[in-house]
């Protein structure tokens, strides 16, 4: 199958053009949603003062709504459902059959019968594969013949016409809440994100409870912060962040240092959730408009090849990420000042503070440092290997780094992930 | 013929001759203007064998028929004779206000032979020329020369001139005019230098009548809208030519530790890096919408104001000696444009020293000093060397074909296409570029063919003549496309336009019917620039040029081990084949064939190749 990432003019200049300097200063889209935080968003009758149900009702003129769901999420349904059904006479339909990685079949299912129903407001209740799910069914619902494997960022998608969407997160970490990116995946195994020409995906709602969290298992916890930390960071690093993304994903960066081990530690504990929450929609946010890193592409390989969880391989990529492109910008350094990690004598050392910050958490969460400690048999990766260093640079999130890897280096970052040691940056490849 | 004042001022400074020499409507009409008309006023002159530095070697100043009219950016003159590096066909262009006044004064252009007894400056203004003593000036820096001859001549004027790199003929001397400009490349300063003419100077506004004011009025109102919707133009006026460094780096088109590497630190050098250290403003030439030039303001006690750096200056004083230090390389830039040498040429010669010091080459004996990668001191001392010409500097101020002999050296790391040496554009980068270099009529020359520019997504300048977007690293049929390019871009330097202006080929033919009264097809461009690239070749095939010397050395041809371009070599030999195939060039010889040079009028040329 032919998809967008492989077409010659992104592939071989898109990465350079998102990445020049004078090319941010021609336009800068920088598209968030509406958000609403808190605990009281989904109250059956008004407060005092305006709520969001309103405001959100008001979008819903056929008095239809539409909710993308799995088999987890649905169970906060009624609690969404029942401030509109209740205040606003909105009737609901539920669609709970959202599948990891937002498999293309179900996206498709799932806009038959957002079409059947006719709604103009679409609730997307869950983690990001239900989000994405929900995005690319809306897509469909507006354009049926919207063909995803060539839908490049080089076009316009065209939304808003028939509906809205209103995303509601019960996971911290994908961001996907405040994305105009949605990862579809198809039978061949490739995962393809998507997200037109703007980002037209980012929903108009964003609705965080964080009651909707609570009870995460510790190590759901653990990988969807590791993938908030990494979206924060490439967020910060990535070629085309300015300071409005940095501003926010340097925040971002020192919320997950300070709360996710208070949130693993304790499931329950509502602060820790809360912050966590706003983490991940905050590191969100540059991801969205200012792109990822090659943490992802690397990530994306090795997790959707042995099933590991995405926020905790991206975690683990990410400190070579930050090794890697310290050959052409020391921009990691601000997250270091931010941390008060910076070495003020050595640009090197501060890096290497950088990232053992960064694997203390990793320990500390229980997330692997090495792929052999996420489980990945030697015999086995030997056998992948081939494919492994295949697959990584069709990634979009590869090429639109900061510049290419060849594939010596690229065999390079992956050999080294499998023992957990570090690059050699003094070495013939990377000197 | 409209356009023009039809005439030349052609000076004997041996003689101390003065005198008008009168152009035909024929070869204004064949030649159109600046370099293509100095290639055939220079072509007469051009014995094998000769010295480019002796007296006879003529240095012409030429402007084109768009001057003085009202389409923007097109204050551009042309600056040519033998190049003084090479010994072949040299050309410069610069701009600022001298272009502009060089026609206001009611010549086309100057034509220079001899050499004075004694230093002299040129002054002309209002169709009259005259000598003046430059004894007082000689050894005086380019901005103070300037300053001088603008309190001497006590009026607006623009002098164009030398300073010591070119009264020392160095092979890389440029010249510098309007303060910060320079015609920079093939050390046509060195050519002046050897003629004891310190500078040219001009003064006037003087204007010819276009044969079709209301044509051309469109024309300029369409120019005007097509620059204003450019999305460049923007990006030209915030950063100037260096908005290109962290695209370039990332299409692997920075040569980096002397064209060995692709990736290094652009953040410390990009765009906004500069705007966040200097204090800076724009500069515009005469007529100039955009403005791409930059100025640095207050940089330090000693120096209040830097012109520049542009793009290729700071990549040849940076990536490319592995030097990430900024300052350093305003200070580098500075210096090169004070002492009139081309910073291009000067880097590329200092960072092949730093090269050949790591392999051992060069050692600290013979250099007399250590001369590491990155040592930003290292740069401006050998800078101070070659202008003065001490020690290792009187070898460096030769340039890399030289310095790789004198070395002993493999001439095939020596950076250079037929003398002269490569500018901050990778031919590994685009396969056409490459082959660009091989055969452009300057040797390696990044404006011939602009492949950075003319083959980027989305530029339509060329379209109508079939120049469109196409995979960059695919060699297939990037001959015909190359030799399109090469005779596109022969129009800027002729005509004269400002190469970063977004004119589409359709505009620029239309302007050109407008103002001379001719009707030029949109086609006829190619037809212009294959008759110039054909005279061009047809000099330098007279000077020894043959296929052989379409070449690159090995170290740009070399596959990096880093970056887009990794593994990627240039084809040259499907290339070249389907170059000489389609330009009708002799395989065996290198020369133009019979029936090419007759096709395109050039029947001396023809004569004198094919006797």
């Amino acid at each position: 199958m032919s998809y967008w990432s492989h077409e010659y003019l992104l592939r071989n200049w898109g990465g350079p053009m998102v990445q020049a300097e004078f090319l941010k200063e021609a336009q800068r889209p920088f598209f968030v949603p509406r958000v609403f935080s808190g605990l009281n968003l989904f109250l059956d009758k008004a407060g005092i003062i305006p709520d969001v149900v309103d405001l959100v009702a008001k979008e819903c003129k056929t008095k239809k709504a539409f909710i993308v769901t799995d088999e987890y999420a649905v169970r906060f349904a009624p609690k969404v459902m029942s401030p509109y059904e209740k205040r606003h006479g909105i009737k609901f339909e539920i669609w709970d059959k959202a599948k990891p990685d937002a498999p293309i079949d179900t996206v498709k299912e799932c806009a038959g019968k957002i079409r059947k129903f006719g709604p103009d407001l679409i609730f997307a209740v869950g983690g990001g594969s239900s989000m994405d799910t929900a995005k690319g069914a809306w897509l469909l619902y507006e354009h049926p013949d919207a063909n995803f494997e060539i839908l490049s960022p080089l076009t316009p998608l065209n939304l808003r016409n028939k509906a809205k969407l209103v995303a509601i997160p019960t996971t911290s970490g994908t961001g996907s809440e405040v994305s105009g990116i949605a990862v579809i995946s198809f039978p061949d195994g490739v995962k393809l994100p998507m997200g037109g020409a703007l980002p037209e995906f980012v929903p108009d709602f964003a609705l965080l409870d964080p009651t909707l969290t609570v009870g995460m298992p510790p190590q759901l916890t653990a990988g969807t912060g590791g993938d908030a930390l990494a979206h924060a960071v490439d967020g910060f690093m990535a070629p085309r962040s300015d300071e409005l993304n940095q501003a926010i994903a340097l925040k971002a960066v020192k919320m997950v240092f300070e709360w996710l081990p208070k949130a693993y530690k304790d499931g329950n504990d509502l602060m820790p959730r809360i912050k966590m929450q706003q983490a991940a929609m905050m590191a969100g946010i540059p991801l969205c408009n200012a792109g990822s890193g090659i943490s992802h592409a690397l990530g994306h390989t090795i997790g959707g090849l042995y099933h590991i969880h995405h926020g905790a391989m991206v975690l683990l990529f990410l400190t070579y990420e930050l090794q890697v492109y310290s050959k052409v910008t020391d921009r990691h350094l601000e997250i270091c000042d931010m941390l008060g990690i910076r070495d003020k004598s050595s640009d090197e050392k501060s890096l290497l503070n950088l990232i053992e910050k960064i694997r203390n958490l990793m320990t500390e969460l229980k997330l692997p440092v090495s792929l052999k400690n996420a489980g990945v048999s030697k015999s086995d990766f030997d056998k992948n290997f081939d494919f492994i260093l295949e697959q990584t640079p069709t990634d979009p999130a590869f090429y639109f780094g900061w510049y290419d890897l060849t594939r010596e280096q690229l065999k390079d970052v992956f050999l080294c992930a499998y023992e957990g040691k570090l690059l050699d940056m003094n070495s013939e490849i990377w000197r | 013929m409209k356009g023009y004042f039809g005439k030349f001022l052609k000076v004997d400074l041996t003689n101390k001759k003065i005198e008008d020499l009168a152009l035909s409507d024929d070869d204004l009409k064949k030649y159109v203007g600046g370099s293509t008309l100095a290639a055939k006023l220079i072509y007469d002159y051009v014995k094998p064998g000769m010295n480019p530095l002796a007296p006879e070697n003529p240095l012409v100043f030429a402007t084109g028929p768009f001057i003085g009219s009202n389409i923007p950016m097109v204050s551009r003159a042309a600056i040519c004779g033998i190049a003084p590096g090479s010994g072949l066909w040299g050309e410069a262009t610069t701009g600022g206000n001298f272009p502009f006044r060089l026609k206001g004064t009611g010549y086309d252009g100057i034509l220079i032979t001899g050499k004075a007894a004694k230093p002299v400056y040129l002054f002309v203004k209002g169709g009259k020329a005259e000598f003046k003593d430059a004894s007082h000036l000689w050894g005086k820096n380019t901005y103070e020369t300037q300053e001088m001859i603008d309190k001497e001549v006590g009026e607006k004027a623009s002098t164009a001139c030398i300073g010591m790199g070119g009264e020392k003929l160095i092979k890389f001397a440029g010249i510098m005019n309007d303060e910060g400009r320079t015609a920079g490349r093939c050390g046509l300063g060195a050519l002046m230098g050897s003629k004891n003419l310190k500078a040219v100077v001009v003064s006037g506004n003087q204007k010819v009548e276009p044969a079709n004011s209301e044509g051309l009025k469109n024309i300029v109102n369409e120019a005007r809208d097509c620059i204003k919707s450019y999305p460049n133009a923007n990006a030209y006026k915030l950063y100037g030519t260096n908005m290109y460094i962290d695209l370039g780096m990332r299409l692997g088109d920075v040569p980096t530790k002397y064209f060995s590497k692709s990736i290094f630190p652009v953040e410390k050098l990009h765009g906004p890096a500069f705007r966040t250290r200097y204090n800076m403003a724009s500069y515009a030439c005469s007529g100039c919408l955009i403005g791409c030039g930059r100025i640095i303001k207050d940089f330090s006690n000693d120096i209040k104001k830097v012109d520049g750096p542009e793009y290729e200056t700071i990549a040849a004083f940076g990536p490319l000696c592995m030097n990430f230090n900024i300052d350093s390389i305003v200070k580098a830039n500075h210096f090169c444009n004070v002492q009139g040498i081309d910073s291009i040429s000067a880097g590329v010669s200092i960072a092949f020293a730093m090269h050949l010091y790591e392999k051992g080459i060069l050692t600290k004996e013979k250099a007399g000093m250590e001369i590491k990668w990155g040592d930003k001191s290292v740069i401006l001392k050998l800078l101070e060397m070659i202008v003065k010409q001490e020690g290792i500097g009187v070898v460096l101020s030769k340039g890399v074909k030289q310095i790789a002999a004198e070395f002993g050296a493999d001439p095939e790391e020596a950076a250079h296409v037929k003398g002269l040496e490569f500018p901050m554009h990778d031919p590994r980068a685009y396969q056409g570029a490459a082959l660009a270099y091989a055969v452009g009529p300057r040797g390696a020359c990044h404006l011939k063919g602009s492949f950075y520019n003319l083959d980027a997504p989305g530029n339509e300048t060329g379209l109508e003549l079939g120049i469109t977007f196409t995979d960059k690293n695919d060699p297939a049929q990037k001959g015909a496309l190359t030799a399109k390019i090469l005779h596109f871009c022969e129009l800027y330097n002729s005509f004269t336009l400002c190469q970063f202006s977004p004119m589409t080929a359709p505009m620029i033919a239309r302007a050109l019917s407008s103002i001379t009264g001719n009707d030029f097809k949109t086609m006829d461009l190619l037809t212009f620039g294959e008759r110039s690239l054909n005279l061009k070749r047809a000099i330098n095939n007279r000077l020894g040029v043959t296929r052989k010397d379409d070449k690159l050395p090995k170290i740009v041809q070399r596959a990096l081990r880093e970056g887009s371009t990794a593994g990627i070599e240039p084809n040259m030999d499907l290339m070249l084949k389907e170059f000489y195939d389609v330009s009708k060039w002799d395989w065996e010889t290198g020369k133009p064939t019979r029936g090419k040079l007759m096709e395109l009028g050039l029947d001396q040329a023809a004569n004198d190749l094919w006797r």
